[in-house]
């Protein structure tokens, strides 16, 4: 996967569960664990919008290009 | 006509072989039902009036798969490639996804998708929705089962016309509208 989303690393060092950033976020747990996991196939302006809010972040912070190559 | 609509319901059936991973085919069930036309022509050769005692057994067989049609213990009947009067069609996937958070999306999906979920097991990894009757068929029973190897879920999907000899592509629209509607959800 290309694209990899950060979101247990600036979780953790907010100190923010699972489910708070979901209430926080109006996100379902079953969706922030699948972009967790980088499963998710796009992602929302709004959502990233909400997401950078909740944990007082930029999108870069989250979102990381690797190249697989 | 029932043979006729049979012959297209196999042709559909190898058209859309390639759309799925793996996919199993209702040849016992057509030899059965060829079987089950030769006899009833022979029949009603041989005692006339067997037409109405036909008529009156396909009656009786009717209510009963709609009585039991939204119990999800009659999985069995609708499913058996024995049954001939219910066409299905069989798919396999496989995703990248754990089991559990699988199942809640595949549940979000068939409700998305205008299926109505009657039984979620998510100990088994069983799930059970039916479809609303439309122009083409009686409605279908959609049945999928979970499991996960090393982090890789795989699912059989199966949909099966409660009445119908042939679903007359119900059945593979069901399961492309359920993976249209699990890709859609992807989009967080």
């Amino acid at each position: 996967m290309s694209i990899i989303v950060n979101l247990d690393v600036m979780m953790a060092k907010r100190k923010m569960s699972l489910n708070e950033l979901s209430e926080l976020v109006g996100v379902t747990i079953v969706n922030l664990s699948i972009l967790k996991q980088s499963k998710g196939k796009a992602i929302r302006f709004s959502t990233l919008e909400a997401i950078c809010k909740a944990l007082d972040c930029q999108p870069g912070d989250i979102l990381e290009y690797r190249d697989d190559e | 006509m029932f043979f006729n609509s049979h012959t297209v319901t196999l042709w559909l059936n190898y058209k859309a072989i390639n759309d799925a991973i793996m996919k199993k085919s209702n040849r016992l069930s057509i030899v059965l039902f060829v079987l089950y036309i030769a006899l009833v022509v022979i029949m009603q050769r041989l005692y006339p009036p067997f037409v109405y005692v036909l008529a009156i057994t396909m009656a009786v067989l009717f209510l009963f798969s709609l009585l039991v049609r939204r119990n999800v213990r009659f999985k069995g009947y609708f499913t058996s490639k024995f049954n001939v009067l219910t066409s299905k069609m069989r798919y396999r996937d496989k995703f990248d996804l754990p089991k559990d958070i699988l199942m809640d999306k595949m549940s979000e999906a068939l409700t998305d998708a205008g299926f109505q979920v009657r039984h979620v097991d998510k100990a088994s990894g069983n799930l059970f929705a039916t479809s609303a009757m439309s122009f083409y068929s009686w409605g279908e029973n959609i049945y999928l089962d979970l499991t996960e190897i090393a982090g890789v879920t795989t699912v059989d999907f199966c949909s099966a016309c409660f009445f119908g000899a042939t679903s007359w592509g119900r059945n593979e629209q069901n399961y492309k509208r359920l993976l249209q509607k699990f890709e859609d959800s992807l989009v967080i």
